[in-house]
């Protein structure tokens, strides 16, 4: 899995090159993304247009980067949630803490 | 009465899960064909059982084996995940989602919201977690 970040104002954007975030590359992630912010990147857009299946190790992952985010005073958005993630997010109740930004793609 | 039943036994590897539930997925794939949401639902449901057995049940031990089972019935499909750790006492009426902010417990409520039955089994010999959702037929 590659991690790739791009600078655009305040916010950072990590792009996540693999169509799965789960039990096996979620910590992997959540490390990515808590090293940003210990960094001073505490404004986070991760760009989801690749992934279309997410669990619950990844979904924590994320909540996680975002609780650490917003201790910094920052924040962490999700952008171009496919279909299944975007159902995630609302099964979970997690669209009601996370700002996703943009439409889904399908 | 079954149409399909398959019973996968692994190495409880973090990297296997990942795979079974993938060729689990293309398998439920070619058995009902034009049902993909329904199919990535029982795919993702396999993974939180899976880990579930792997991080809590197993304690992370990758050395002991997990096994599980898929069914295919007229009405039903069935997923059976067994586990060799002490068991716990489950009630599924309890299910709820953790504080919105934790970044963990998710996993059985997400199970409890896609599938149509949950239920969990102690026994002497192993343990099992069952679920099963209505097929679309």
């Amino acid at each position: 899995m590659e991690l790739s970040t791009e600078k655009q104002g305040v916010y950072t954007t990590v792009s996540i090159d693999d169509n799965r975030i789960d039990v096996q590359n979620a910590t992997q992630i959540r490390t990515y993304l808590l090293n940003l912010i210990a960094e001073g990147n505490q404004n986070i857009v991760v760009d989801l247009r690749h992934v279309t299946f997410i669990d619950s190790s990844g979904l924590g992952a994320l909540v996680y980067a975002l609780r650490e985010a917003k201790m910094n005073g920052g924040d962490v958005k999700v952008s171009h949630l496919k279909s299944q993630v975007q159902s995630m997010f609302k099964v979970t109740r997690l669209n009601k803490i996370f700002n996703i930004i943009d439409l889904p793609e399908d | 009465m079954e149409k399909f039943k398959i019973d996968v036994s692994f190495s409880g590897k973090l990297e296997n899960i990942r795979i079974v539930s993938i060729g689990a997925h293309d398998l439920l794939q070619q058995l009902l064909p034009n049902q993909e949401r329904f199919v990535q639902d029982v795919e993702l449901c396999l993974t939180e059982g899976l880990s579930n057995v792997l991080f809590h049940a197993h304690q992370n031990d990758s050395k002991k084996k997990i096994r599980f089972q898929i069914i295919i019935e007229e009405e039903y499909l069935t997923i059976r995940i067994f586990d060799s750790g002490p068991g716990f006492l489950f009630d599924p009426k309890t299910i709820r989602l953790p504080e919105i902010g934790q970044s963990r417990g998710r996993g059985l409520f997400i199970i409890s919201q896609l599938m149509d039955e949950v239920q969990y089994r102690m026994n002497r010999k192993a343990n099992y977690l069952q679920i099963k959702k209505h097929l679309n037929n």
